[in-house]
Formats: C-alpha cells, sequence, structure tokens
C-alpha cells in the first residue's frame, strides 16, 4: 500500500482534467465527486485514464466504477490500496 | 443545443396492435395496404409534417407546397414501411439482409485486431432491424439506447420469437454509459451508437456541418474510441425493397488519442456526418430524424 493524500489526488486531477469553472480545492473527502463537483460522463472517462495512467488501476466495470467514484474519499482510498505505481 | 428531439411513437399502442394483428393473419402486404391510409391520414396534418418540414427544407431546397407534402408523404411511408418490416422481423422472423462478403470481411477483420469493435450508424434506414439482424460476428453486442416510456413501437425480440441477441447501455444512467461503453470495449465486445443525436452535457458535443447548416452530434464515443483504440466502422442500412436491407459501410478508422478535450474529435464527427450526408442523397426518403436537428445551431454561428 502506498500511502496517498487527498492533495496529491486533487494534484493528479488537476492536471489531467478539464476542470473550467470548479474550484477542486475548496472540496473534502466528503464531496461528491459528480453531483457535488459538477464533473460530468466525459469527465468519467477521464478518470479512469488518469487512474490507468498515473497508478496502474483499471476499473473493470460499472459496479466498481459508481462505488469508486462516490466522493473524492472513496477515489483517495481506492488509488492507495490498490495502486501500484 | 438541448436535445430537442423525443422516441415517443406518434401512433397509440392500439394501432400498433393492430398492424401486429394483420401482419400474423395476413402478411407483411396486408399491413402496407392499411399503411398507405394511415400515412396519408398522418401527412395531411400540418404538426407531423412539420416535424419533417427541416429535413427536408435542407434536403431538397425550399419546395414549393405541394412538392414539400409529396416529400412528407414519400418520408412518412418510407418510415411506416421501415416499421412494418421490423414488426414482420419480429412476429414471422422474415428479413434479408444483402450485405456483401466484404462489408462482412471487413468488419470481422477489424474485430479479429483485438479491441472489439464499434459501430457508429444513425436514424435512417432500418437500423433497427440491423441491430438485431447484423450479427454474424461471434461477441457480446450492446446498443446504446434510451427507451422513452411513450415508445410503444415493440423491439423485435419483445414479440416474443427472437432471442435477445443484444444488450442496452443506458445514456441517460449514469455517466450517461460512458463507464459501461468503455469496460464492454475493454472486454472485446462491440458497441453500436447512433451518431447522430445527443444526450446529457452539451460539453460532450461537437458542432459539425450537416446539409448545408450547422448541428451537434456526440463527441464521447470518439474519445472513447481513443483511449481503448477500437475501429470505428460507420454503417447504415439502407431498405432495398420490402423486408430486405443492405449494408452500406462508409468509413473506418481507428481514432488518434488527442487528449481530453472533445472538440479535439471534430474531424471524426466530420467523417461521420459526411457518410451521413452521402446516405441521404442517395436514400433521401429514408432519413428519420423528425425534429430540427439544427435548431438553434445557425443562430449561434450567426451571433
Amino acid at each position: 500500500m502506498i500511502p496517498t493524500s487527498l492533495e496529491d489526488v486533487k494534484k493528479v486531477l488537476k492536471q489531467n482534467l478539464e476542470l473550467e469553472g470548479i474550484d477542486i480545492d475548496s472540496t473534502t473527502g466528503d464531496t461528491p465527486l459528480f453531483e457535488g463537483l459538477g464533473l460530468d460522463s466525459l469527465d468519467a472517462i477521464e478518470l479512469i485514464v488518469v487512474l490507468k495512467k498515473n497508478y496502474d488501476i483499471s476499473i473493470e466495470d460499472m459496479k466498481q466504477g459508481k462505488e469508486v467514484f462516490q466522493t473524492f474519499e472513496t477515489l483517495r482510498k481506492h488509488i492507495e490500496e490498490n495502486r501500484k505505481k | 443545443m438541448a436535445d430537442n428531439w423525443t422516441g415517443a411513437s406518434v401512433a397509440s399502442s392500439f394501432k400498433h396492435k393492430i398492424f401486429y394483428f394483420l401482419i400474423k393473419t395476413g402478411g407483411r402486404y396486408c399491413a402496407y395496404l392499411l399503411l398507405y391510409f394511415v400515412v396519408a391520414s398522418y401527412a395531411i396534418v400540418p404538426k407531423f409534417r412539420r416535424k419533417a418540414y427541416p429535413y427536408i427544407e435542407k434536403r431538397f431546397g425550399r419546395p414549393n407546397f405541394f412538392s414539400k407534402f409529396w416529400h412528407c408523404y414519400k418520408l412518412f411511408l418510407s418510415f411506416g414501411k421501415t416499421l412494418v418490416d421490423k414488426a414482420v422481423f419480429g412476429i414471422l422472423g422474415k428479413i434479408e439482409i444483402l450485405s456483401s462478403q466484404q462489408d462482412r470481411d471487413l468488419c470481422t477483420d477489424l474485430y479479429n485486431q483485438g479491441k472489439g469493435l464499434i459501430f457508429i450508424t444513425a436514424h435512417c434506414g432500418a437500423w433497427q432491424s440491423a441491430m438485431a439482424a447484423f450479427d454474424f460476428i461471434k461477441a457480446d453486442k450492446y446498443v446504446l439506447y434510451k427507451r422513452v416510456k411513450e415508445d410503444v413501437d415493440k423491439q423485435v425480440y419483445e414479440h416474443g420469437n427472437r432471442k435477445q441477441n443484444i444488450k442496452f447501455i443506458d445514456p441517460t444512467g449514469p455517466y450517461g454509459g460512458t463507464v459501461e461503453m468503455l469496460s464492454v470495449l475493454q472486454k472485446k465486445s462491440i458497441v453500436c451508437v447512433m451518431g447522430d443525436r445527443t444526450f446529457g452535457s452539451q460539453k460532450n458535443e461537437i458542432s459539425v456541418n450537416f446539409l448545408g447548416h450547422s448541428i451537434n452530434v456526440p463527441g464521447t464515443i470518439y474519445r472513447i474510441a481513443s483511449i481503448t483504440q477500437t475501429p470505428i466502422v460507420i454503417v447504415f442500412f439502407p431498405t432495398k425493397s420490402n423486408g430486405k436491407f443492405d449494408s452500406m459501410i462508409l468509413d473506418n478508422f481507428v481514432v488518434e488519442d488527442n487528449g481530453a478535450k472533445i472538440t479535439n474529435y471534430k474531424e471524426y464527427a466530420e467523417k461521420f456526418v459526411n457518410a451521413l450526408e452521402q446516405f441521404t442523397k442517395q436514400y433521401p426518403y429514408q432519413f428519420f430524424n423528425m425534429y430540427d436537428m439544427w435548431e438553434g445551431n445557425d443562430k449561434k454561428t450567426e451571433d
């Protein structure tokens, strides 16, 4: 397990997603990624790409995606527990 | 542009049942006979004709009232026959696909590259029957499709005589179906999407020129294809004669990874729209988007 902070995750998202008009710095671990932050279906794909490229993590199916993409904290936890780099 | 189309059936469930009954008892031509009268009854109603005018005016210039009426009648009749043929396929199992061996070989070769396959088609020709019948590749097949409550027209497999050989991905479901599409393509499935209608966020749309005016088309599928490197086939299924349809592959390509910005995929959306325009030139009465897909776009361009 490689320790991963919320700030690390935010930094990676900022670098890789089109986040025009979204203030990612003011979010907390409990902020819902989609309803709260305003991400959309295209951002969901980019999140999957980011996870693969930066952490070598694959999202296998819709069910797993829904669990992982609930909030910043669920995303961070999934990265921490599964990252290979 | 807001989604200004609706998937609702124009005719009631009862009227559909009359056609299904005629097909069961008298066959295709019996249903066609009634269709001529039903289509005429719709064509004389201005509110129905107005739904087709945006396309007719773009495709045929600005015809006079009588020729516009005639274009409408032919368009409605062609659409009606497509629906009857679909029901005949579902009820009697009768359908003939004339697609060439060359088309089948191309699709098979692309699929054998091991990255799944994406079919992009449109609401034209016998697309609904084709989804169920164009199944020579042995792979899981998914169609991005939203069934609205008001759509009472039965799908081929809903008539109970055919096993459902396709699965649906709901574009209004979680993440607009994108995660699911990505996931099934990574498992080498086949995904079929309609490239001519937008869903949800405008951020995922690409503005392209169709029949001389600007429309918005969905762009997400090109981004997904760039990630999975799945080959895309642009295919339409024109009806050739009663109950017979052909496949018409007008382009195929692999999408280069141009990053997250959806407008970076405009060249691929243009390939689709150019193919669609070619289809409408060859089969002008088989284009079934009965709404103003140009609405708002030209004004936006002028602004």
